[in-house]
């Protein structure tokens, strides 16, 4: 039986999301972008009813520290306005594990909560999805707690880690991203509409699990 | 417009459908059964099972036209099946709108191809879509989509309005069958049993008919073949198809062995009460039970 949301099985979206100096301009304004229509896409899924949330967003912006944007802390998906979600890109370094730490905490207590669901089978995942533009160059390596928000699993299936770098080509940044993510799920950006399909189209697309997030991720590959 | 109109809307034209497709036939609607000397039919579509979590309404539509005066201008029976997607907002209604619009198109044109049927539930899904438009702000169910740019953004993309649909129809000796999305339909005919349309089992993302056009509502399975009499046609939407799994022919067996005047209902009653986890979802389901000529 697959992982489908429901209203009372919402699949939690987590979204660290690169706020540091470097992403100021188009950059940012297509991340805006794209988490617009990422929750717009969401809020559309399911039946009519404000209480009715097929997702839960956690975003999380990072710098050169990392913080929960405050009205969206695991909040259903239909009480967020869209509107009010802006990256600024105001300054900063790049801090990885800052926001990784974050969304770790989180996805532990959840993860417990699936434990306990009485329709854990059917419970979908919680997918995160991280884009940023520029290597890690704050605090300590983020790898190893990638590996550990990874390693997190209900019935053998783990959770998925979906990564954009953004003109990475190449680079020890994209190296680093590209083993943050779970396998065939980091994509390449090279232009700012593709940053706002892969936050839009991955962070709605209901998918669990490497398999779903890789095939959602393929069709965002030119 | 207020969020009323636009139901009140929704539900002209939904009437205006129906009494159309009455004034020529017999029109069967979510449950019921008929017979005429060419057939015998019989369909009910249900929410669900009881305390499932569901959508509060049926998104599933369920519809059976039959010819009870023979005129032979006519086709001999329609039936269309629609599943209202989920994943889109106010699918119940695009269910109901594409199946009553292929239906009439049908019964206006009964030689139709599968792109014209499937046009005419398109363009009614379209149609009402434009008047949705009409004076976005005031139009906007505020209190079922609370965001101005989520409703602006369900109209401009079309994650509104979607849904499977799977139509049949017989005329002049002749079987057409047209599936959008994961319907199933089974066929049996004198020595031998078949599976016309499966469900997919495997995946969550399903083609559908939505108004905009621009999403892949290409027809999994278009037919339009010879046809001998008797034979029996069943069609259902998923929930009818994961529930039955792989084995989906056995549902001849088993609506055998119900037998009475309407056995999709007594099948979903009884799958409701025993089986609520296999099929966890609105269920229809609708036989068609074409006579051996006289």
């Amino acid at each position: 039986m697959a992982r489908q949301a429901r209203q009372n099985r919402p699949q939690l979206v987590v979204v660290l999301a690169d706020d540091s100096g470097s992403m100021r301009g188009p950059k940012a304004e297509a991340a805006t972008m794209g988490l617009r229509e990422m929750i717009m896409e969401c809020q559309s899924r399911g039946p009519a009813g404000v209480d009715r949330s097929y997702f839960r967003l956690l975003l999380i912006s990072f710098e050169t520290l990392a913080s929960v944007v405050p009205h969206c802390d695991m909040r259903p998906i239909r009480e967020i306005d869209p509107e009010t979600i802006q990256l600024s890109a105001m300054g900063g370094s790049t801090n990885l594990t800052a926001a990784l730490d974050i969304a770790y905490d989180r996805l532990l207590a959840h993860i417990a909560e699936i434990e306990k669901h009485p329709e854990r089978d059917r419970h979908p995942l919680p997918i995160v999805l991280i884009f940023s533009d520029g290597e890690h160059n704050e605090g300590f390596d983020p790898r190893p707690v990638a590996e550990r928000i990874k390693a997190l699993a209900i019935d053998g299936e783990s959770v998925v880690i979906a990564a954009a770098g953004i003109g990475l080509s190449g680079g020890f940044g994209e190296m680093v991203l590209r083993t943050i993510a779970s396998p065939e799920c980091y994509v390449d950006i090279r232009n700012v509409s593709q940053l706002s399909a892969f936050i839009s189209s991955v962070g709605s697309s209901g998918a669990s699990g490497s398999k779903a997030v890789s095939s959602v991720i393929k069709k965002l590959q030119p | 417009m207020s969020e009323g109109d636009a139901t009140d809307r929704y539900l002209a034209r939904i009437e205006h459908l129906i009494a159309s497709l009455r004034a020529s036939g017999r029109l069967l609607v979510g449950d019921g059964h008929a017979r005429t000397e060419a057939c015998a039919v019989a369909l009910h579509s249900s929410i669900g099972p009881e305390g499932s979590e569901k959508t509060p309404v049926n998104q599933d539509h369920g519809l059976v036209w039959i010819n009870d005066s023979a005129d032979p201008t006519k086709p001999t029976w329609i039936t269309a099946a629609a599943d209202g997607l989920t994943s889109a907002f106010w699918s119940e209604r695009a269910a109901a709108l594409a199946a009553l619009a292929a239906a009439r198109a049908i019964l206006e044109k009964p030689g139709i191809d599968a792109a014209d049927c499937l046009d005419a539930a398109r363009f009614a899904l379209a149609d009402y879509l434009d008047d949705l438009r009409e004076d976005l702000d005031a139009t906007r169910p505020a209190t079922q989509v609370p965001f101005r740019s989520t409703w602006q953004y369900m109209l401009d993309r079309g994650a509104i309005l979607q849904t499977t649909l799977t139509v049949a129809w017989e005329f002049e000796g002749r079987l057409a069958l047209v599936v959008v999305g994961d319907g199933g339909a089974l066929l049996e005919v004198e020595g031998g049993r078949e599976i016309v349309s499966a469900c997919d089992l495997e995946t969550e993302r399903v083609n559908a008919l939505n108004p905009r056009g621009d999403f892949d509502d290409e027809p999994a399975v278009v037919i339009s073949r010879p046809i001998d009499r008797p034979y029996r046609l069943a069609l259902f939407t998923d929930g009818i198809g994961r529930g039955l799994g792989v084995d989906s022919l056995a549902l001849w067996d088993r609506l055998e062995a119900l037998g009475g005047d309407n056995p999709p209902r007594s099948f979903i009653e009884a799958v409701c009460r025993d089986e609520p986890q296999s099929y966890d979802d609105n269920l229809t389901l609708i036989l068609i039970d074409a006579l051996r000529p006289r």
